[in-house]
């Protein structure tokens, strides 16, 4: 699934999921300003980050991680599902982190590291995520927090789809990362 | 760290003494709820004095260097939360939160430990600095999030079997604080070893120098 050479099919089909990121996250504030806009946008934006910093048209990330995060939009506005969305979103944003800062930092994880850092990043942001969500019940007025069952339920959710992300990626991912390395060395620039 | 030694100078003698002392109640209240037949308290002063033994048995079967400042920061962090279960959790509402910016500075010190042993021991794995210190950070917030998981399992437990909860969650706020106060204990640390890691050596080296 990983292992396709990059061709210029897969850097429009990538750019097409960015696109339809952005779509869904107009979409969600034509409706009222709401989290799923906000989700929507940010992964659009992390997603062509490296484009946007290189200036580099075809400096996109691998398409199925793109994918996950239009998957996760498209589940979060028009399913019932809204909340396993949610965590499916958080992986793919920490992916398409893990993608970023592998071929555009100095960091470089083993394929075992990545399956641990998806995991824990994804349990991070679920709580990173409650802290937010009751800081703006608690002083803004808003209701996101049913109470402790939903609460803890969803961080159960989330960590198993982080677990679960992070060992079915182990062996794929990493071909994903050194595919997202080599774009940006072909490009012959510094990483 | 040898903070307390080198900078506050407090003899690792003391050090060692107030872990001790620390553990010695600990064993107390393990022993009084195995007299009462509380079993809480007995699971509540087993485990964490269990805890507070980790170090010294990496300094010996490991050959780890484990000082007396490690040892006393591991079991200070037990021993508040352990006195906070038998009451103090109940008597002051602050008191929660510091035992979760301490533990989670001690999960902080796991984490960088590991995570810099991973990358000296691996050649696949590189980080630069700053990224270690992210990545304290968000290792710490999910060890929280484990605990909380944990916390939330004994009391369904208790729901499906009949029974207390050892580990009770209060409400949502308690689990956005605690979240918190973990994340303020791994941003305390990660500004304690970037001090020990960067200031500390370079105003040694002037020392030298003059």
């Amino acid at each position: 699934m990983f292992g396709l050479s990059r061709s210029e099919t897969e850097v429009v089909v990538s750019w097409l999921l960015v696109a339809l990121l952005v779509v869904v996250g107009v979409a969600g504030l034509l409706r009222g300003a709401d989290a799923t806009a906000v989700f929507a946008f940010l992964s659009a934006v992390l997603a062509a980050a490296p484009a946007i910093l290189t200036r580099e048209r075809r400096a996109t990330l691998p398409w199925p991680v793109v994918g996950l995060a239009a998957l996760a939009a498209l589940g979060q506005r028009f399913t019932p599902y809204d909340v396993v969305a949610t965590y499916v979103w958080v992986v793919s944003v920490t992916l398409i982190l893990v993608v970023d800062l592998q071929a555009f930092t100095d960091v470089e994880m083993s394929s075992r590291f990545s399956a641990a850092f998806v995991a824990t990043t994804t349990m991070a942001v679920g709580a990173v995520w409650t802290v937010l969500r009751w800081v703006s019940d608690a002083f803004f007025g808003t209701s996101y927090l049913g109470g402790v069952d939903p609460v803890m339920w969803e961080l159960v959710g989330a960590t198993a789809v982080g677990v679960v992300v992070g060992i079915a990626f182990e062996s794929g991912l990493h071909e994903v990362i050194d595919e997202g390395v080599e774009r940006r060395l072909d490009r012959g620039e510094r990483r | 760290m040898s903070l307390l030694t080198d900078r506050l100078g407090i003899p690792p003698a003391y050090q060692r003494g107030t872990a001790r002392l620390m553990q010695l109640v600990l064993a107390g209240i393990a022993g009084y709820g195995l007299v009462t037949g509380q079993f809480g308290l007995v699971v509540n002063g087993t485990l964490p004095l269990l805890i507070t033994l980790v170090p010294g048995v990496l300094r010996r079967d490991y050959g780890l260097p484990m000082n007396a400042g490690l040892t006393l920061w591991v079991t200070a962090a037990v021993f508040l939360h352990t006195l906070g279960m038998v009451g103090l959790y109940d008597a002051f509402g602050w008191y929660d939160q510091l035992t979760h910016v301490l533990s989670g500075s001690v999960i902080a010190g796991c984490g960088y430990a590991v995570t810099r042993a991973l990358e000296l021991h691996s050649d696949d794995v590189e980080f630069p600095e700053e990224f270690v210190y992210v990545y304290m950070f968000i290792f710490v917030l999910a060890f929280g999030v484990l605990w909380e998981i944990m916390e939330f399992s004994t009391e369904v437990a208790a729901r499906v079997f009949g029974g207390q909860a050892y580990l009770a969650i209060h409400g949502v706020r308690d689990i956005a604080l605690d979240f918190t106060s973990n994340g303020v204990g791994a941003v305390l640390v990660a500004l304690l070893v970037r001090e020990v890691r960067t200031r500390f050596p370079a105003a040694l080296a002037r020392e030298m120098d003059e």
